[in-house]
């Protein structure tokens, strides 16, 4: 054919042959085509047999593939909670040939002894022939629990599991197990999923179960021994579509901080329970939210969440809400107005309302009643202002948002219980009892929203946990802080209210717990524990309530600690002794870790500083100066020395006078000052280490070489 | 002015007809491959495969009559201009464009997404057929013309390598009929099915086995043929050719080891014997074999294939819509389908040999060729006759960019064919 078209003559000719032969090809594929068409229709063994008896006699089943879940993370980015897989790992007796089979069944079996050790080899290789042969059976899981990622890698170098273009028949199932990198910490808040379903049963897992879990994909498997679900065939009917990841607001060093103070506490107490929350002011992102629960002696273990949902009677926590109200209700000047407090013990009606303090406050001035936590004092407010008008305290407590949940973003928060004049219970007391902290049930969340609202001038803000819901690192949603935009009270209320708070740390119940460096604002509350209906003495649930640093309030904080036990005396298992110290440790360890929110150096320098900074070669301090950003080091001399001004300005002093002169070495390294003297003549001793502090001849002593000078430095 | 006489005078019905045929046979499929009697939606319910189909179909005609009414010189004027805009947008795919099923090769627009790897076959088809038009050309004497063909269809073919859609790709596989048409030496395409000869032979039997037949068959030709053809000097070219072929042969077997993914691996394993991996890769033939011989000689009625209540297909109602006709409507039912292809491409091939220009007989045949393969390959495969190679069926299978891209490849040919008594031969 390849001559006939080079000989150009009948080239025409030639390719309409060509047509033909194309023609005949696609004609013969066709016929190809209907011929096994008819083969697979007559002839193959599946010929009229249904897919659904295929599949009853194959175990197959239609099943969903679990999609991937999705991880939690904690504010700095760090993994909370992940799904790792893990292998079942089995073997299709049948796949393999004999000669592939005969070749590496000895190696398989010695490394299944030697790895697994379930059997011993010749026992792997027995049970793997009787699989092989068998009519009925054909699969065998080779170990009965699941494997890691690592010895999988391991596995997929074996014979049978490795590639191998016969195929050696190995599988393995993948099943993906949580796993929460920083457990136990943060146990309770974080949650955990139920190993059956694969759903989120308690915490976050729960509340964002439906974003983590993605969607299911839909694929045949093949059910075998073991309840070991193979997929079938290397297409999924749906694909499944990975969870989506949730960007928490926590903190694992703030969470850590929380933790180990409250653990401490517990244990010291021998307390029931203990709960710390920490919150930003501004934003109401949770930092830390550590719940134990005492599980046995000194055991103390995340079980449950008290700060969403333990609900108690609050005790004095609450009195700031009532000076709130009664503040907002007169427009009084505290600090005017006097109760008398008595002898400390005073007969309401029926009942005796005391104070914690023997032998009673006598007459104090409103801002202490709060400060020293007077039950008598705020009673004695209530019936000067709001006896006949139960309904507008209410209304307060009511527009100070303590009458309605949070709504923050987990499940499960219990709402605030606060009866109204239409409940069965309400009877002409329980306003009384409501102003300390009684006859209500709220949780520490909802106590603290209170407080950070103070903390933020009066914008109540919504706790939240979670900022951002990402699939993969795409950003899906982010929330936004919810701040109310209404205040809940009145600047001067809440003016007033600080200054009471920050009172009672500095010269009220909790004293112990004022700071040199930050101010502390809050209130302590102990409230007896409500038993079998009776207010019982001696049991004691004790908090800690509020924010820091008290100028510039960056947090908010609650300690809740239940039924602490010692042996002293009663002022010891009050929230002073009790909950106020962790309050304090926690405050004082983010204060120390942040620097942001510690006061600037700066504004404690006086306006002008003799106290010299740095001191060197100027080539060298030009560069700190240009990297601080401050003043730049002097051009024209060789070394220079920088004190500091207010507002970060530097005031520079050339040091190297003239010549034969003693330099002024303060502030300088022993390098710098060593090569200095020495250019100069001078022999140096030295003791300490550091800078230089002392020398002993003075700067601008004109002394000629020879003269031995004596640093001192630290 | 016979020009001015109405297209659809000129047109050629019989293709049409077809066409028709098979949409609608598609469409109905379709509605069976994606019935579910539990969650019953209509054939028209945009929510459902069938419905999407329709508004494709529909979107289609639109094309078709504005491919009709536009001037037939426009797509050979046009050709590299299209063939440039494909190429485009397959760059563009490979930056913009969404993953779907792990190929970056969709484009979207809202709520549709468009395959541009779909529309690359009618670009090298138009471009093909505008370089061949040049009647200097000539594929029988001069080697140097054969680069700028290669050039035509290896850029598309690399760049949808790139974007993992390598179905797609093999389709140009079908351009050798039309080079082979137009005067492309035997001995290329005969190379060709030598190496898929020798690639399944490697993977049946050992390498040394095969190595040493192939010395065993090149001793022979040398000690027989020059008793048989009196020709001597064919002693170097044997034994050139053997060790051709017993490079293939090792380079086959590295290839199949080392290069092809394991799924590639498989699906061509499989297609030797299917039981090999029964649950793994071998599953989707058996399933779909079960399908087709589970349907008999009249099939189940339609709705009544268990398929679709199981599921146990995947893809069913994209590129194994065939075993929806071969359950449902049984042999009748695929031998139709069968019998419309046949039809289908005979009849383009006797247009195409009718056409007076080189440019339209070579798109005609570019049209025909790659009907066919996709054709072959797609039923070939849900049969157990061709490894499993994720190609739609022209016409049948669900998807927008298919049925956009075959509809537009057709009509053109048909324009082009309809000016048929108008225009002057080239040659």
């Amino acid at each position: 054919m390849k001559n006939e078209v080079e000989s150009g003559q009948n080239n025409k000719k030639a390719l309409i042959n060509r047509a033909r032969t194309v023609g005949w090809l696609l004609f013969l594929l066709a016929i190809l085509v209907f011929v096994k068409l008819i083969r697979v229709q007559y002839y193959d063994e599946f010929k009229g047999k249904t897919w659904a008896e295929y599949s009853a006699k194959n175990d197959l089943k239609l099943d969903t593939i679990p999609a991937m879940r999705g991880n939690i993370y904690s504010n700095d980015k760090s993994l909370l909670a992940t799904s790792l897989p893990y292998y079942y790992i089995g073997l299709d007796t049948k796949v393999a040939d004999s000669t592939y089979f005969d070749e590496h069944i000895d190696e398989l079996s010695s490394l299944l002894a030697k790895s697994f050790g379930e059997h011993t080899a010749a026992g792997y290789r027995s049970k793997i022939m009787r699989y092989r042969v068998s009519k009925t059976k054909r699969y065998l899981r080779l170990k009965s629990r699941e494997i890691s990622y690592l010895d999988r890698e391991k596995v997929k170098k074996w014979p049978f599991f490795a590639k191998h273009k016969k195929g050696g028949g190995g599988k393995f199932e993948t099943i993906y197990k949580r796993y929460k990198p920083y457990s136990p910490m943060a146990d309770r808040t974080i949650g955990g999923i139920d190993a059956k379903s694969g759903r989120g049963y308690i915490g976050l897992e729960a509340s964002f179960d439906k974003i983590l879990e993605g969607k299911s994909g839909i694929g045949w498997v093949e059910l075998v021994e073991g309840g070991m679900k193979i997929p079938v065939g290397d297409a999924l009917n749906v694909q499944p579509e990975a969870g989506r990841d949730v960007y928490t607001t926590l903190d694992m060093k703030v969470q850590d901080m929380a933790e180990i103070a409250l653990r401490r506490k517990l244990n010291e107490m021998d307390a029931d329970f203990g709960s710390v929350v920490i919150m930003e002011v501004k934003t109401g992102e949770i930092r830390a939210m550590a719940n134990l629960t005492k599980r046995g002696d000194h055991k103390y273990e995340e079980v449950f969440n008290y700060a969403l949902a333990g609900s108690n009677d609050p005790g004095s926590t609450f009195k700031l809400a009532t000076m709130m109200a009664i503040l907002e209700e007169t427009k009084m000047d505290p600090d005017k107005i006097m109760v008398n407090t008595g002898n400390g013990a005073m007969r309401f009606r029926s009942n005796i309302i005391r104070d914690a303090h023997r032998g009673g406050f006598g007459t104090i001035t409103a801002a202490q009643v709060l400060e020293k936590s007077s039950n008598i004092g705020i009673v004695q407010l209530m019936l000067r202002y709001f006896a006949d008008k139960p309904d507008q305290y209410l209304k307060y407590l009511k527009q100070f948002h303590l009458t309605t949940p949070t709504d923050i973003q987990m499940k499960g928060e219990k709402p605030p219980l606060i009866r109204d004049r239409t409940s069965k219970q309400w009877s002409s007391y329980s306003m009384y009892y409501m102003a300390h902290g009684y006859e209500m049930q709220m949780t520490p969340l909802q106590t603290l929203a209170l407080y950070n609202a103070v903390a933020n001038d009066g914008y109540w803000v919504r706790p939240m946990i979670v900022k951002e819901i990402r699939n993969a690192e795409e950003l899906e949603d982010k929330m936004e802080p919810y701040v109310e935009e209404k205040p809940i009270c009145s600047p001067e209320t809440i003016r007033k209210v600080k200054k009471m708070l920050e009172g009672v740390v500095n010269n009220g119940l909790a004293k112990h717990i004022k700071s040199d460096l930050y101010k502390i604002a809050g209130k302590t509350g102990t409230a007896r524990k409500l038993i079998n209906g009776i207010y019982t003495e001696g049991k004691n649930y004790t908090s800690f309530a509020g924010y820091f640093p008290a100028d510039k309030p960056k947090y908010s904080c609650i300690v809740v600690i239940d039924n602490p036990k010692s042996s002293g005396a009663d002022y010891t298992r009050y929230a002073g002794s009790v909950a106020a110290p962790v309050f304090k440790e926690v405050a004082d360890r983010i204060y120390a870790s942040e620097v942001g929110i510690q006061k600037p150096v700066i504004d404690s320098l006086p306006a002008e500083s003799k106290a010299v900074m740095w001191a060197g070669r100027t080539s060298d301090l030009k560069v700190i100066s240009k990297e601080l950003k401050l003043t730049p080091a002097p051009e024209d001399a060789e070394y220079a020395a920088a004190s500091l001004y207010k507002k970060g300005k530097t005031n520079w002093k050339k040091t190297d006078l003239g010549s034969k002169d003693v330099p002024d070495l303060q502030g300088m390294a022993m390098r710098d000052a060593l090569y200095l003297l020495e250019n100069k003549g001078f022999r140096v001793t030295f003791k300490g280490s550091g800078k230089v502090v002392e020398q002993s001849l003075p700067p601008g002593a004109n002394q000629s070489g020879g003269k031995t000078i004596l640093l001192t430095l630290q | 002015m016979p020009e001015n006489k109405p297209i659809t005078k000129n047109v050629d019905w019989i293709v049409v007809l077809i066409y028709i045929a098979c949409l609608a046979i598609g469409w109905v499929n379709i509605y069976a491959a994606v019935y579910n009697p539990e969650v019953q939606t209509s054939m028209f319910d945009v929510s459902n495969n069938a419905g999407k189909q329709l508004m494709w179909i529909g979107t289609a005609a639109l094309l078709i009559v504005c491919i009709l009414v536009i001037d037939y010189k426009f797509y050979e004027t046009f050709s590299f201009i299209i063939y440039a805009v494909v190429i485009a947008l397959l760059v563009l795919v490979l930056f913009a464009g969404s993953n779907i099923n792990g190929s970056r090769s969709w484009i979207k627009i809202g709520a549709f997404s468009l395959q541009p790897a779909e529309f690359s076959k009618l670009a090298i088809s138009l471009a093909i057929a505008k370089y061949l038009s040049d009647p200097a050309i000539s594929l029988t004497r001069k080697l140097k013309d054969y680069y700028p063909i290669m050039g035509i269809i290896a850029l598309p073919a690399f760049l949808i390598l790139l974007s993992n859609e390598t179905g797609s790709m093999l389709v140009f596989a079908s351009f050798a009929v039309v080079l082979y048409r137009e005067g492309m030496p035997g001995f290329i395409p005969a190379i060709g099915m030598v190496m898929a000869a020798l690639l399944i032979i490697t993977l049946l039997f050992v390498k040394w086995y095969i190595a040493g037949a192939i010395i065993i068959i090149a001793g022979l030709a040398i000690w027989i043929m020059p008793v048989m053809t009196r020709r001597r000097g064919g002693l170097w070219a044997t034994i050139l050719v053997s060790l051709v072929m017993i490079g293939i042969v090792f380079g086959v077997d590295f290839f199949m080891n080392n290069v092809l993914q394991k799924h590639q691996r498989g699906r061509i394993m499989v297609l030797l014997d299917p039981d090999s991996d029964p649950r793994g890769i071998g599953w989707n033939v058996i399933q779909s074999k079960i399908a087709i011989g589970s349907g008999g000689f009249a099939g189940k009625g339609f709705l009544q294939g268990t398929q679709t209540k199981f599921d146990f297909v995947p893809e069913q109602s994209t590129d194994f819509i065939f075993c929806t006709v071969g359950e449902e409507h049984g042999f009748i039912g695929a031998a139709v389908v069968v019998f419309l292809f046949v039809c289908l491409i005979s009849r383009l091939v006797i247009l195409a040999e009718r056409q007076r220009s080189r440019f339209a007989r070579v798109y005609g045949y570019c049209v025909a060729g790659i009907i066919f393969f996709h054709f072959m390959i797609n039923v070939g495969m849900t049969i157990g006759l061709m490894p499993v190679i994720g190609i739609p069926l022209p016409f049948f299978s669900y998807g927008g960019s298919s049925l956009w891209s075959f509809s537009i490849l057709l009509f053109i040919f048909l324009k082009i064919d309809a000016q048929r008594p108008f225009t002057l031969s080239r040659g």
